[in-house]
C-alpha cells in the first residue's frame, strides 16, 4: 500500500489566500476585484456543498464564516455583488438540523464576526493599526459598551 | 512565470471536466485551441488518455492526482488572472459535484486550509473500485432477473 502524505506538499489553500480578499479593499483595481471575488466564490461554494462540515465547527469552519459575514457585508470591495454570492449559501447552513450545529453556527458567534468584519472594514478604510485605543472607542457594540482593542 | 502557469491551467481544466465540450470551451477560450491535449496530459503527468473519459470528483483528484492537486491549488495562488479563474471554476465545480467516496472529507479540509491531518493512502481507489464493482454485479443480477422474469412470462 502506497502512502501519501499530502500535507507536505500543500502549496497554497483557500485560506492562506485570504489577504487577496483583504488587500482588495484598500486597492480595489480590476485584477484585485476579480481574485477577491473568485476566492468569495469558492468559500461560498464550499459552505453550500460542505455545510455539515462547516457545522462542525473547529478553527478553519470559523475563519470561513467570518469570511462569509464579511462577504455579505459587502467586504473585499465587492460591495452587492459580494453580498449576493455571500447570501447563495446561508440557506444550506440553515438547513443543517440544530442538534448538529456546533459553536459555529450559534448567535454569539454571528455578532462577534460582525464586530471582527466593522472593525477590519474601519482599520483598512483608515488604514490604521489596530493597536490604537482610540480605534475601539468608534464602534459601539450591541449592548451599548464601548468596543476597545 | 506565464510558462508553468499556462501549464497549470490547461491541466487542471482539462482533467477535471471530463466532458468533451467543457474541455473544447474552456481550452478554445483560453488558448484558442483545443488540439494535443491528450499527449500533453499524458507528458506532463505520465497520465493514461483513458482514465480522462469521465469526469474526476474531489477525492480522486486528492487521492490519485497528486500532481494535479497540488498544481490546481496552487493555481489559487497565480497572479494570472485566467489561471486563477481556471483554478476557481474547477474547484467550485469539484465542490459541487459531491460524491459518497471516503476521501471526500479530507479533500475539502486540504482546499481549505492545506493543513491535513491523517495521511491519505491509495486504498481509496481500491475502495471506489469495490464500490464500482458492487455496482456493476447489481446491474447485472438485475439484468438477470429481468431476464429471467421475461423468459417464465413468456411462452
Amino acid at each position: 500500500m502506497t502512502v501519501v502524505c499530502l500535507s507536505a506538499f500543500m502549496p497554497a489553500a483557500l485560506l492562506a489566500q485570504k489577504w487577496e480578499y483583504t488587500a482588495a479593499v484598500l486597492e480595489p483595481t480590476e485584477s484585485n476585484i476579480l481574485h477577491s471575488q473568485g476566492l468569495l466564490t469558492l468559500v461560498s461554494g464550499i459552505a453550500s456543498a460542505e455545510s455539515f462540515l462547516l457545522a462542525k465547527g473547529g478553527n478553519d469552519a470559523g475563519v470561513m464564516l467570518e469570511w462569509l459575514v464579511d462577504g455579505l457585508g459587502g467586504g473585499g470591495g465587492l460591495g452587492l455583488e459580494g453580498a449576493t454570492i455571500a447570501a447563495s449559501s446561508w440557506p444550506y447552513l440553515a438547513a443543517v438540523p440544530r442538534s448538529k450545529r456546533r459553536d459555529v453556527l450559534q448567535a454569539p458567534f454571528f455578532g462577534a464576526a460582525a464586530q471582527v468584519t466593522t472593525d477590519t472594514v474601519f482599520i483598512s478604510i483608515h488604514g490604521c493599526i489596530r493597536d490604537s485605543v482610540s480605534v475601539g472607542s468608534y464602534f459601539p457594540v450591541s449592548n451599548n459598551t464601548l468596543y476597545l482593542c | 512565470m506565464e510558462g508553468p502557469d499556462v501549464g497549470i491551467v490547461q491541466q487542471s481544466v482539462a482533467l477535471h471536466f471530463g466532458d468533451h465540450l467543457l474541455i473544447s470551451v474552456y481550452v478554445a477560450r483560453l488558448f484558442g485551441t483545443a488540439s494535443n491535449l491528450k499527449g500533453m496530459l499524458i507528458r506532463h503527468l505520465g497520465l493514461h488518455g483513458s482514465r480522462l473519459q469521465s469526469g474526476v470528483t474531489l477525492s480522486e483528484l486528492y487521492s490519485d492526482y497528486t500532481a494535479l492537486w497540488k498544481r490546481l491549488l496552487g493555481a489559487l495562488g497565480s497572479k494570472v488572472d485566467t489561471c486563477f479563474n481556471a483554478a476557481v471554476t474547477t474547484l467550485c465545480e469539484l465542490v459541487a459535484a459531491v460524491d459518497p467516496l471516503p476521501g471526500r472529507e479530507p479533500a475539502v479540509q486540504a482546499a481549505i486550509s492545506g493543513k491535513v491531518s491523517c495521511s491519505i493512502s491509495k486504498s481509496t481507489t481500491s475502495e471506489r473500485s469495490i464500490l464500482l464493482k458492487d455496482r456493476l454485479f447489481q446491474t447485472i443480477f438485475l439484468k438477470c432477473w429481468l431476464c429471467s422474469t421475461c423468459s417464465s412470462i413468456g411462452p
